[in-house]
């Protein structure tokens, strides 16, 4: 049951980091279009485009770390006996999901402080707070994912 | 325990955790923060964790690497790479030898549109190796050709690997690109050069193939028109200054995407293909910048890379022995890592040593890259060599045998592009000039 909620969770992630990728694609495009040929430049471009790439990079790490895609070099680990593997690997991942909990948890007392101080961006003067939710979320379900790969560890994607 | 000495402990223990198969960026991240706690203090350290993440994802400068990964991709799903290997095959093809040169030189005009070289690698394995064994290739030299022509990737611009090292060193990406260019072409010419010594040496390792009409060959060169188009506006804008690698990107994604269409080579399911890819690849990426940045605060307060590049400038050695030593630990990281991991690793330690030294910062970028790019086809984890193996079903030991003499090549040209500067610092004198 966990198991499915969090697939859903990240197959829900993964579309919107792929909507916001088009999207970057199609403003920078857009930008500089306008400003080269009508110029006319859109007007924020740049902290959209800032915005956009705190909204779809957390969720890429997500989706990597899904698809068994993060780097880890296990040329040594393979020569050790099964049990030791399983150990060790146990152990880094406990590590990597506390990091990863710190990481979210330090980011959702951010969230509340850009709140606080009204934080915005400069020309548009878009909310920072509500950008800075998607490291904690992206952050918190990318330890959940790697929870997740202790219970069933399935071959390595090459 | 002085912060320096807490340095070296805290590299020992990032080896032991890298080992015991942590993924990359958290175990560099997870270091950066505890030795960061150990030194300025806890409060701060987690301080670090609130905003680096943050800015570190959410820069416009950053935005250049999905973009570029994203026009690749298309490129990709478009079929551009298997045009170009048929395209450069009737070219080349009834040369001794010209089916694997071809392999070569579609690699280093993929590389043009295209920011990484993995993918390559396994397109064109599945391409052209049916091609060589048709013409009766010796597998070790069909397998070498693929696997070394798929590293040429990362020096040819655009590179996400230079556009890395060009943030975290604060030089320019449009300067780096374009030192990349001419070391890029070069290592093409060394692969073909050493495709034909061996030829010519033992014919029998690749009779020649057949010979194309010169309507044929003007036919298939119409269809990749395209990547000319897309290479020129991409890397002639950031050359003349009219867009910034970051514009050139988003035109360049958009541009391949629009060509693709035109060629009804994109479909929905090829689209999303396209867009998962990237975004697995920007992931993957990013979670190791990240940890890259927490480290690089951590190593500014241990002052061990000030420390390592007054030792190193103190030392009674010629300059270009450290060189070759720093060469030497990249190399050797090579054999069992990704490129871009070792990049964001060993840069921010290595980098005060080589301006300390009063080598040129451009030129390091290109020396550290190829050497980088090395590691993908050397044992015992040459990437590219298990892709080309899976792909083609040959035996490890062929395909490992096969890339030696390239190998040799990759030696003897990074010994040139160390001795001769200007073979990287040329055009990009151009552009500022």
């Amino acid at each position: 049951m966990p198991t499915k909620i969090i697939r859903s969770i990240t197959r829900v992630l993964l579309a919107i980091a792929a909507t916001v990728l088009t999207a970057m694609m199609l403003l920078t495009a857009v930008d500089v279009v306008m400003r080269y040929i009508v110029n006319r430049p859109i007007s924020g471009a740049f902290e959209l485009t800032e915005y956009m790439m705190a909204l779809f990079v957390p969720f890429s790490i997500v989706y990597c770390a899904e698809q068994k895609g993060h780097v880890s070099v296990e040329l040594l680990i393979k020569r050790f006996p099964e049990f030791v593997q399983r150990g060790v690997g146990l152990l880094t991942s406990l590590l990597t999901m506390l990091f990863a909990a710190l990481i979210a948890w330090q980011n959702l007392l951010y969230i509340g402080e850009t709140y606080a101080d009204k934080l915005t961006s400069s020309v548009l003067l878009i909310p920072a707070f509500p950008f800075i939710a998607p490291v904690a979320i992206g952050i918190g379900v990318y330890g959940l994912v790697i929870l997740l790969h202790i219970f069933n560890p399935t071959p390595e994607k090459g | 325990m002085d912060p320096t000495t807490a340095g070296y402990l805290a590299i020992i223990v990032l080896i032991a955790l890298i080992f015991s198969r942590m993924q990359i960026g958290i175990a560099m991240g997870l270091v950066g923060f505890v030795g960061f706690a150990y030194i300025v203090g806890v409060d701060p350290a987690l301080g670090l964790l609130k905003t680096v993440p943050y800015t570190t994802f959410a820069s416009k400068d950053m935005s250049v690497i999905p973009l570029f990964i994203l026009m690749g991709s298309f490129a990709f799903s478009a079929g551009m790479s298997e045009d170009l290997y048929r395209a450069v095959h009737k070219l080349l093809g009834h040369l001794r030898g010209g089916l694997a040169m071809a392999t070569v030189l579609a690699c280093a005009c993929f590389a043009a549109i295209s920011g990484s070289s993995l993918a390559t690698a396994a397109t064109l394995g599945r391409v052209a190796m049916p091609e060589m064994r048709k013409y009766k290739y010796h597998p070790s030299l069909a397998t070498g050709a693929i696997a070394a022509g798929g590293s040429i990737g990362i020096l040819i611009p655009p590179s996400v690997i230079l556009i890395i090292y060009g943030i975290i060193t604060e030089q320019s990406i449009g300067e780096l690109f374009l030192a990349g260019f001419i070391p890029g072409i070069l290592e093409a010419a060394f692969y073909i050069a050493t495709i034909g010594i061996l030829v010519r040496r033992n014919p029998a390792l690749a009779p020649p193939g057949p010979r194309a009409t010169g309507k044929e060959k003007l036919l298939s060169l119409g269809k990749v028109w395209e990547v000319v188009v897309l290479f020129l506006v991409v890397i002639g804008g950031i050359y003349t200054g009219i867009f910034t690698p970051t514009e050139a990107a988003g035109i360049g994604a958009f541009g391949t995407l629009c060509f693709a269409l035109i060629r009804r080579k994109m479909t929905w399911e090829k689209f999303k293909v396209s867009l998962s890819g990237t975004i697995n690849t920007t992931g993957m990426l990013f979670l190791i910048v990240m940890g890259a940045m927490l480290l690089g605060y951590f190593f500014s307060v241990s002052r061990l890379p000030f420390e390592l590049a007054t030792l190193a400038s103190g030392l009674p050695v010629n300059r270009y022995v450290i060189l070759v030593l720093i060469l030497l630990v990249v190399l050797l990281l090579g054999c069992i890592m990704d490129s871009m991991a070792i990049v964001l690793l060993t840069i921010p330690v290595f980098y005060p040593v080589i301006l300390k030294l009063g080598f040129d910062p451009i030129w390091f970028g290109i020396i550290v890259v190829r050497v980088t790019e090395m590691g993908l086809i050397t044992p015992p984890v040459g990437l590219n060599v298990y892709i080309i193996q899976g792909i083609t079903g040959e035996r490890m030991g062929t395909v490992f045998r096969g890339v030696i003499p390239f190998i040799i090549a990759d030696i003897c040209e990074i010994i040139l592009l160390i001795l001769i500067p200007q073979l990287s610092l040329f055009l990009p004198g151009l552009m500022m000039g």
